[in-house]
């Protein structure tokens, strides 16, 4: 069955972010805003942050989607982004293609980007594929974490769902320094000890400084190691923490139930932060 | 079922350059895999379907890169050559975001071209050395294999598979140290894994026209790599 065009969702959202220097804030503007993706305001948070929630309007996604978020952050600029809640990804109709979702992130120098958005859940007999980049400039900084859910698990959906790609690139100065590249479908043996084993829920978290010394990110390393340690819950939740070829590190969960990530994850942000800032992580604002 | 045809000298080389004796301390890698197996997640009578999961992923991704490095030989003009070898390998190291295996792997890559290069008078090998060393890059086992496949002219297919028969090779020499696994039983699963090594070597070849295609998903073995640091007793270095 043919389908047309018009049956696709394109949403666009195009941001800026600049440091406003009498003010000592980061402002936002918005460049293009297209339905079902929008943005209301920023709001400021401490210093002289700008918090964005990403709103959906749609209340989900939807086979066919096609949407695209685009953040340039300004030099000494501090953007935080959010979601309103989890992503939800439906069921695809046998016609449509697959939903995209394009993230395209540029920081420049000073720039901070925290990019902390409510799990992914992919429904069963959805089909998505997400692609993220991000380029970060001399002493960019980056937060960026992601929770992937394996589908509604309180109605039984345990990844029934038929496609799941997902791309990840974090570069620096022209350089890579993080590659992800998921391919799950309907086939996999999600289960395999290669794979996901007894767990279910996976969580990355990407914390970036470009310029800081090969030292210093192994020290910080060991620093969330230990937190790693006392997080761990074998057989329910298992964290890691790695140092990345350079400029940064990133910290992984595997977990049954989910439930425990998100308490992980601030305590990793929180950590890293006051290390790499002096300054406190503090959650975004939304009902919890 | 595809053949190549090797002369005698190729075959004994790649022979020499794919036996896990190889003196460039692949032994002491296990890539995270003791933890897998110290922490009781991993068994013998588990361990063939891990490894045709394991290996469909994470060999696939080092096949693809083994033949990427191969073709760089076919580039005349070596200034582009040298780019090209540096982006192959640091894509490759973006790639590996546990540390002790991405360092194992680059650690295994220096000393395998270190050696090739002692053994023979190919200009190539060295100045890759040098343009890995100028620029900080890491210099990863799989493209360093395939390179030297294709300096050597050995089959590009038949240097793959020796990459991938060695790998496997070390993996279960990995477990007969680290699992209650005989002689008999780790030359049974090998034996019976080649099918996997060829579907793999077949896959690779797409990947590597396709590049932006090249993809793995290994994140419990990850996870365990990037745990490894913090064993208490460790009989591995990664």
């Amino acid at each position: 069955m043919a389908f047309s065009r018009a049956q696709w969702i394109t949403g666009k959202l195009r941001l800026g972010f600049t440091f406003d220097e009498e003010m000592q804030q980061s402002k936002l503007n918005v460049y293009t805003q297209q339905p079902p993706l929008r943005v209301i305001r920023a709001f400021p948070v401490a210093d002289g942050g700008a918090l964005v929630h990403l709103h959906n309007i749609s209340g989900g996604v939807l086979g066919g989607d096609q949407l695209e978020i685009s953040a340039h952050i300004g030099t000494r600029a501090y953007a935080q982004l959010t979601s309103t809640s989890a992503t939800r990804i439906y069921r695809c109709q046998p016609h449509l293609p697959p939903v995209t979702q394009m993230a395209e992130m540029v920081v420049e120098e000073g720039g901070l980007l925290e990019y902390l958005p409510d799990p992914i859940i992919p429904f069963a007999g959805s089909r998505y594929i997400q692609r993220s980049r991000i380029e970060l400039a001399s002493n960019a900084g980056l937060f960026w974490w992601e929770m992937l859910a394996p589908g509604r698990t309180a109605r039984g959906e345990i990844f029934a769902y038929d496609l799941l790609h997902v791309d990840l690139d974090i570069s620096a100065q022209g350089k890579p320094l993080a590659i992800e590249r998921v391919r799950l479908d309907s086939q996999c043996q999600f289960s395999s000890l290669a794979r996901f084993g007894v767990y279910r829920y996976i969580s990355s978290f990407y914390i970036c400084k470009v310029g800081l010394e090969a030292a210093d990110w192994l020290r910080l390393e060991k620093e969330l190691s230990t937190i790693a340690q006392q997080l761990i819950v074998p057989g329910e939740i298992c964290w890691g923490v790695s140092t990345l070829v350079a400029h940064g590190l990133v910290v992984r969960a595997l977990s049954r139930s989910g439930r425990d990530i998100p308490s992980g994850l601030h305590a990793f942000w929180q950590a890293a932060k006051q290390a790499l800032y002096g300054r406190e992580a503090v959650l975004p604002r939304k009902l919890y | 079922m595809a053949h190549c045809v090797l002369d005698f000298l190729q075959f004994l080389r790649l022979l020499q350059l794919a036996d896990s004796a190889l003196p460039i301390g692949s032994t002491a890698h296990s890539f995270g895999l003791e933890t897998l197996a110290g922490e009781g997640d991993l068994n013998v009578a588990q361990l063939e379907s891990f490894l045709q999961d394991y290996l469909m992923e994470a060999a696939r991704l080092e096949a693809a890169f083994c033949r990427l490095g191969y073709r760089l030989t076919s580039l005349t003009e070596r200034d582009s050559l040298l780019l090209s070898w540096l982006e192959l390998n640091n894509r490759l190291s973006a790639f590996k975001t546990a540390r002790e295996s991405r360092v194992a792997s680059a650690t295994l890559g220096r000393r395998f071209l270190q050696l090739v290069a002692s053994l023979e008078d190919q200009p190539l090998l060295l100045d890759v050395q040098k343009a890995a060393k100028a620029h900080g890059a890491d210099i990863h086992y799989s493209p360093a294999f395939g390179l030297v496949g294709g300096v050597l002219g050995v089959d590009e297919t038949a240097t793959v598979l020796a990459y991938l028969q060695q790998s496997l090779q070390s993996l279960i020499f990995t477990f007969q140290r680290l699992l209650p696994l005989g002689q008999s039983q780790a030359s049974a699963i090998t034996w019976r894994l080649k099918p996997t090594l060829l579907a793999i070597a077949d896959q690779s070849e797409v990947l590597a026209l396709h590049p932006e295609d090249i993809a793995v998903f290994t994140p419990l073995p990850d996870l365990a790599s990037m745990r490894h640091p913090t064993l208490v007793t460790r009989l591995f270095v990664s």
